[in-house]
């Protein structure tokens, strides 16, 4: 069966996290995805983790992670001659992607009516950190920043201070908003003929999080009230990270699971206490539970408890570091991770699919050194010569 | 204007609970799909609409999430159709209730599939396999089907019959630990539910390309998303980094292994704070001018990228000092105005009085059956050539029963009072079982 994007190419122009990673998402999928890079490189090159911490454009993990599956050509399309070969490249697109900032690409005569004018049913899809019009419009983000406007202010300990998503989630997350965004462009623009500029401001992916900001925003609207990082475990009922004996454990015990509860800790009488009125809301309730919970947190394993817990269905996980994720049993015997030669780097172990389904994803290649397809797509496709290409790289335009 | 949209004419069967499912079904609605949500009236999702028997005095003594979750704090009689976090997450939707444990609701849902393209769903693996979402049971219904089973660990594997939260996963899957605390003990951070962000958008968007594909083939499919692999995407570079170097490195906390400094700053009032982030020494000379060029910022050690790293308590320490007197939204400006990343730390009224929210309509009115007019926010993206659907809002339990029955079914009036009648339709909870079958037994 064919892959679900196989017919589909973009034109990839975007640095950074969210750009890149939202065209391999479509690259998993099928799609043939041209990664444009300046000359010097995409930045991600130098970002890093490498290995053994020697930078190496062709190793940087960041860029490893990001581009895989995708082709990769080098053009500065600054320069009048690169943004004529960008603009022949544009007319066999289905979607084009950029995270300059507002006004650049038009500026390079690149602009979205001009690429129309070549394409009709083109999708351009723009990110940026804040969008393209509006008093913010030229001012700059990353992860930091956008977990800032819509998360942060609730996330940590009420007695510290605010703190941020693990590495570069909040990015990546923009990322996956930006592919849903480019997919539904390309169904309108394919089967409705309607060409799209797509305006993505990263800061509003996190402003209308699922994680607890958008139903936030309309609790705002209904109490007047705000978040904070109040505590969310003021019940009876244990919930928040707990130690254990060789570690921590995540803890979440909503009222229809403490029958569950009460089973793992063998305390049955539990649920004639909790029918009590207030129970749910009792500091001595509390202590009880705390007296049969806190031993038997001490006695045993993370793996030990999460074992015990979900064998009756109730939610107790173990705070795993990335060494158990990578050992864990459940993701290796879902073959999860997939193992690849890297001709630079050598096997090199990848997350699999982000969603299944049959010929859905594959692991075609992995990311294109700098300028790996200028021969294949300026020469072969494009149809230019030796000399051609030969004056446009001792210009630097390639 | 619908006929514009690239969804309009498919229907999706919604089966999605608490929030990551509901979200997946809210862009196909916003994209134009005819989304149904099928509830039932006898098992009480709480973690999806609420407890049935919620009242204000209960609101006042529980948190803050459920401070928040009422208009002026009062749940009223049915308070499982006026929840913020259900009604930002179901807009443009129908509501029917269809009892799937009685054959009368097999009946009723098998007749569905046969007319339905999307069928989506996020119950643990167990769940939804009882209640009959096997692709073996559904595509001998309707093989063009697409159906999305969102399962939080998976179809397979020790673990897929495992339920929780967002939380839960994260914890499972490394991140947690990531984002704790460096200075402090792991228990001290919070709970993040950041899968539930992530899935809808991954759900949304296979969704779309198994559209695409079923256009040019004819076929349907199962689409398995497996929550917290599909969130494990969001730390490739992390893993990567472990298959190079073999190595688990610290909780970074609010730093960066390039940027320097990074960080959050305390500013005047209660709770206010900065954050900021020095990409590079150009960033670093802009902040430094920005502030006034104060002497201990002009210490040459501090150029460069490995200076700051190794004095990043100090530069800290001497930030906290010029941010802590002033207000978080003049040291945004001030710091943004000379190109240097910053953002005030902002809560939803901070939001609400956002300029540049406000200048790009981010929060939006919508009319909902039993709240009435209140400020939604939108979906992120925007298209130069369509407009995003925006009708109404979230239905209440049932509200569309005699749309789905009558007219999509083709159920007779009298058919459809006999189901009334024995309990098989309805817009109230008729019997509540709270913990039981069905009831917060959600993926997520």
């Amino acid at each position: 069966m064919d892959q679900l994007f196989d017919d589909v190419r973009i034109l990839d122009l975007s640095e950074g996290i969210p750009g890149p990673f939202a065209s391999r998402i479509f690259a998993d999928y099928g799609a043939d995805v041209i990664k444009v890079e300046a000359p010097a490189g995409d930045p991600a090159r130098r970002h890093g983790p490498f290995p053994g911490d020697r930078p190496d454009p062709e190793a940087s993990a960041l860029f490893l992670h990001l581009n895989r599956n995708k082709r990769g050509i080098t053009l500065d399309i600054t320069s009048a001659s690169g943004a004529e070969l960008l603009r022949k490249l544009v007319k066999s697109a289905d979607i084009v992607v950029e995270s300059f900032a507002p006004g650049h690409l038009a500026a390079c005569g690149l602009g979205f009516e001009r690429l129309r004018e070549i394409k009709p049913d083109l999708v351009l899809a723009s990110l940026t950190p804040f969008g393209q019009d509006g008093p913010y419009a030229g001012y700059q983000g990353n992860d930091i920043i956008y977990y800032a406007l819509g998360g942060m202010n609730m996330t940590g300990d009420a007695e510290l201070y605010p703190i941020k998503k693990a590495a570069s989630m909040v990015e990546h997350q923009v990322g996956n908003n930006l592919a849903l965004a480019m997919a539904a462009g390309f169904m309108a623009a394919r089967y409705q003929g309607r060409g799209q500029h797509i305006d993505l401001a990263a800061a509003e992916v996190q402003q209308t999080s699922v994680d607890r900001r958008a139903q936030l925003l309309l609790g705002h609207a209904y109490s007047g009230e705000s978040s904070s990082r109040e505590s969310l475990s003021a019940g009876a009922l244990p919930s928040g990270i707990f130690p254990c004996r060789d570690g921590y454990v995540q803890v979440m015990t909503t009222p229809a699971w403490a029958e569950r509860m009460a089973r793992t800790l063998n305390r049955p009488d539990f649920m004639k206490r909790l029918a009590e009125p207030g129970a749910l809301y009792s500091m001595e309730f509390k202590a009880e539970i705390d007296a049969v919970f806190q031993p038997w947190l001490a006695a045993h394993t993370r793996h030990e408890l999460f074992q015990q817990a979900l064998a009756n269905q109730w939610p107790v996980y173990p705070i795993n570091t990335i060494k158990d994720l990578m050992e864990d049993a459940h993701f290796r015997s879902r073959e999860f991770w997939i193992e690849q030669e890297h001709p630079v780097v050598g096997p090199l172990t990848y997350p699999g699919p982000l969603a299944r389904m049959e010929s859905g994803f594959a692991l075609r290649w992995p990311s294109p050194r700098l300028g790996e397809h200028n021969q294949a797509i300026y020469g072969t496709e494009l149809g230019l010569s030796g000399a051609e290409l030969s004056r446009l790289k001792a210009a630097g335009v390639i | 204007m619908n006929s514009a949209l690239p969804l309009s004419g498919i229907r999706v069967l919604d089966l999605t609970v608490v929030w990551a499912g509901p979200a997946a079904t809210q862009h196909l609605a916003d994209l134009g799909a005819e989304v149904i949500r099928i509830e039932s009236a006898h098992r009480v999702p709480s973690s999806t609409r609420a407890q049935p028997h919620v009242t204000a005095d209960m609101v006042k003594r529980m948190g803050m999430l459920s401070r928040m979750s009422y208009p002026g704090g009062e749940p009223q009689p049915q308070p499982y159709n006026r929840t913020s976090s259900f009604n930002v997450l179901n807009r443009n939707k129908l509501s029917a209730t269809m009892e799937l444990d009685t054959p009368e609701g097999k009946e009723g849902f098998r007749r569905l599939v046969e007319i339905s393209d999307i069928l989506v769903e996020n119950n643990a693996q167990r769940i939804g396999d009882r209640l009959g979402f096997s692709w073996k049971e559904l595509s001998a219904i309707n093989p063009k089907l697409i159906l999305c089973r969102m399962p939080p660990l998976g179809l397979t594997g020790p673990y897929a019959n495992y339920l929780g939260f967002g939380a839960h996963f994260e914890a499972l899957s490394g991140l947690t630990w990531l984002r704790a605390y460096p200075d402090a003990d792991p228990s001290r951070t919070s709970p993040t539910f950041h899968m539930d962000d992530v899935s809808p958008t991954v759900a949304a968007f296979m969704i779309l390309g198994a559209l695409h594909r079923r256009r040019r083939t004819g076929e349907g499919g199962l689409i398995e998303i497996p929550q917290a692999e599909t969130m494990l995407h969001q730390i490739g570079d992390v893993v990567l980094d472990y298959s190079m170097n073999n190595r688990t490195l610290p909780p970074p906390g609010n730093r960066h292994h390039l940027y320097a400094p990074q960080g959050c700053y305390r500013c005047q009032g209660d709770d206010q704070w900065v954050v900021l982030s020095v990409r590079d020494d150009g960033d670093w000379q802009r902040l430094v001018q920005a502030i006034g060029a104060p002497e201990w910022a002009r210490d040459p050690a501090y150029a460069t990228v490995n200076g700051r790293h190794a004095h990043h308590d100090q530069i800290d320490h001497h930030l906290n000092g010029w941010t802590h007197s002033r207000n978080k939204l003049e040291v945004f400006h001030l710091l943004q105005e000379h190109g240097v990343p910053a953002a005030p730390v902002q809560n939803e009224a901070d939001t609400f009085a956002d300029p540049q929210v406000n200048h790009r309509g981010l929060l939006r009115p919508l009319r909902q059956e039993s709240t009435g007019v209140y400020n939604h926010p939108r979906q992120a993206y925007l298209f130069s050539d369509m407009e995003l659907r925006w009708e109404r809002g979230a239905p209440t339990l049932g509200e569309d029963n005699t749309y789905v029955y009558k007219e999509l079914l083709g159920y007779s009036e009298q058919a459809y009072r006999d189901l009334e009648a024995r309990g098989l339709i309805g817009t109230n909870y008729a019997v509540e079982r709270p913990g039981g079958p069905g009831s917060a037994e959600a993926g997520d």
